[in-house]
């Protein structure tokens, strides 16, 4: 305790910093308890499908089995199709990303900086946000054609509503006390959007590049599809006109692998990037 | 001398509208150097709007803020440095950081920024924890690292904000103490509004006494016994004395403020 002795003395008593906050116990063996359940869950279904193939109950035609997906993987480990397939839908993913939130990042800040132009715009991003984005399909493919063109124009397309709401969000978010410290300390607006509106609106930020990245993934994916003649979804839509349904179910894994993987990368750069928030 | 002046001042939010509100009305006050000032006033009295012009964050309606001598237009904080009432301390940036934002904000360099930083945490007592988060200090840590950050700038005017407001009695109590040390070597000019009697008085060479909308001083009372104190001054008869007389005061303003919320509806 720091006390009237500290009066007068050069310097006040260093006070001791607060105990930094511990896991509560219980937490950990909970999630454990939590990660067995899901995986009694999951070896269940598996279980549950394998025998009802096995039985008749199920035509493996149409609904493959565990195990022959299992089998289908090594395979297209191996298959140029469909390496080409990954590839395509990756390079068609980067560029949907890229392009989606780079200008979902500007117009979102844009927004946040200026409330004429958003008050002027906002809506009409709103207006694309609840209209079901894949009434564009069609008209994309007149505009692209049927290459990958048509997936990056509509991964960016839903990649940019996302992330402009977002990021707009974000910006809204950054507390009115910190842009008046930069006031009473007389910041440049430089100063001001680079040390305090642009961290404040970190949290918004980065949620916005998240939903980037998930919306920019989900639409190639359906461009390719639908419309697309490349990557991973005009693959699956190959092997189920045809019956592969054990290698489509096998792509659709893999292409689930590939998003978390994702995920995971992102939430690390995240946790890494916005340190002070923990 | 007198170092930073009210003349005439009133501030008044939406004139002409039917909104409009009056905040401050003609107020006139002059802070010596080295001089600290409190103002109490019960809630919506303007008080925090009277310090915001003084530090250059509004405009006056009529009349004038001058800085010896220099008309007040803008925040100048190498003049008037600001310390909030929540601490305003940016949660994305260490506590030396934070330290050293005003004075870059102010156009000082990084390592002139960094260079006082650390001598100013070293002077609130908190050198260790430059490295640290907002988040990992206390709120009285926390609002020692706002003070540093005002100093840093070597302003001639500290303005705060019930800088205390937002902490318990025994914080408040303990900082106040120590604060009291600080700011009698740092040697500025202090201008704070508190919403505490206690201290109102203990700090003050003069306090401000301020009555209910539309803010207009009411009264001034200086406070003889020299700076820094003991806590022992606030159990001499001095300190009670102006303590009853503040408690009084106060209550006659809120009343009356009340009484006129009353007639007005």
């Amino acid at each position: 305790m720091t006390t009237a002795t500290a009066t007068g003395s050069r310097r006040a008593v260093t006070p001791r910093p607060p105990a930094r906050t511990s896991v509560k116990p219980g937490t950990r063996s909970d999630a454990r308890k939590a990660m067995w359940l899901r995986i009694a869950f999951l070896v269940f279904a598996l279980a549950l499908w394998q025998v009802l193939v096995f039985t008749g109950v199920l035509n493996e035609r149409f609904v493959s089995s565990p195990i022959a997906v299992l089998q289908a993987i090594p395979q297209l480990a191996v298959d140029p199709q469909a390496i080409r397939a990954v590839g395509e839908t990756l390079a068609a993913f980067a560029a949907a990303f890229g392009i989606g939130t780079s200008l979902g990042v500007v117009v979102g800040v844009v927004f946040g900086l200026n409330s004429l132009l958003r008050e002027a715009y906002y809506p009409l991003i709103m207006l694309l946000m609840v209209v079901p984005k894949s009434v564009f399909l069609p008209l994309l493919v007149l505009f692209f054609g049927l290459g990958t063109a048509p997936g990056i124009a509509f991964g960016a397309l839903l990649a940019f509503v996302h992330v402009v709401v977002n990021v707009v969000a974000g910006m809204d978010l950054v507390p009115q006390k910190y842009r008046d410290v930069g006031r009473a300390y007389n910041a440049s607006s430089t100063r001001l959007f680079f040390d305090v509106i642009l961290p404040g609106a970190a949290p918004g930020i980065f949620a916005g590049l998240w939903h980037g990245i998930r919306n920019g993934f989900i639409g190639v994916v359906i461009a390719q599809l639908f419309v697309s003649t490349a990557g991973i979804g005009y693959l699956v839509r190959i092997y189920s006109n045809n019956f592969q349904i054990d290698d489509a179910m096998a792509l659709t894994l893999v292409m689930a692998a590939l998003v978390i993987l994702t995920g995971s990368v992102w939430s690390r750069l995240e946790a890494r990037l916005t340190r002070w928030r923990q | 001398m007198s170092l930073l002046s009210v003349e005439n001042l009133t501030v008044t939010y939406g004139a002409g509208t039917k909104d409009e509100l009056v905040a401050c009305e003609n107020i006139n006050l002059s802070i010596r150097e080295g001089e600290f000032v409190t103002v109490i006033g019960p809630s919506g009295c303007g008080k925090s709007t009277l310090l915001h012009t003084m530090g250059g964050l509004i405009t006056p309606t009529a009349g004038r803020i001058a800085f010896d001598g220099a008309s007040v237009t803008k925040p100048n904080p190498h003049n008037a440095a600001f310390v909030f009432q929540d601490y305003s301390l940016f949660p994305w940036k260490s506590v030396a950081e934070n330290a050293g934002m005003g004075l870059r904000f102010a156009g000082g360099s990084k390592a002139e920024a960094a260079q006082q930083a650390k001598e100013q945490l070293a002077f609130v007592g908190l050198q260790d924890f430059g490295d640290r988060y907002p988040r990992e200090l206390s709120g009285g840590m926390q609002q020692r690292v706002a003070i540093a950050r005002a100093l840093a700038l070597q302003p001639k005017v500290l303005l705060m904000d019930e800088p205390f407001g937002a902490l318990d009695e025994q914080t408040r109590r303990n900082l106040g103490t120590d604060l009291t040390a600080i700011l009698s070597e740092a040697g500025q000019s202090v201008v704070m509004i508190t919403h505490s009697l206690d201290e109102a008085i203990f700090w003050a060479d003069r306090i401000i006494v301020m009555s209910a909308r539309p803010g207009r001083i009411a009264e001034e009372i200086t406070v003889s016994e020299p700076r820094p104190r003991q806590l022992e001054f606030m159990t001499t008869p001095e300190f009670q004395e102006i303590r009853v007389h503040l408690f009084e005061q106060l209550e006659f303003h809120q009343a009356e403020a009340a009484a006129r919320a009353k007639a007005a509806a």
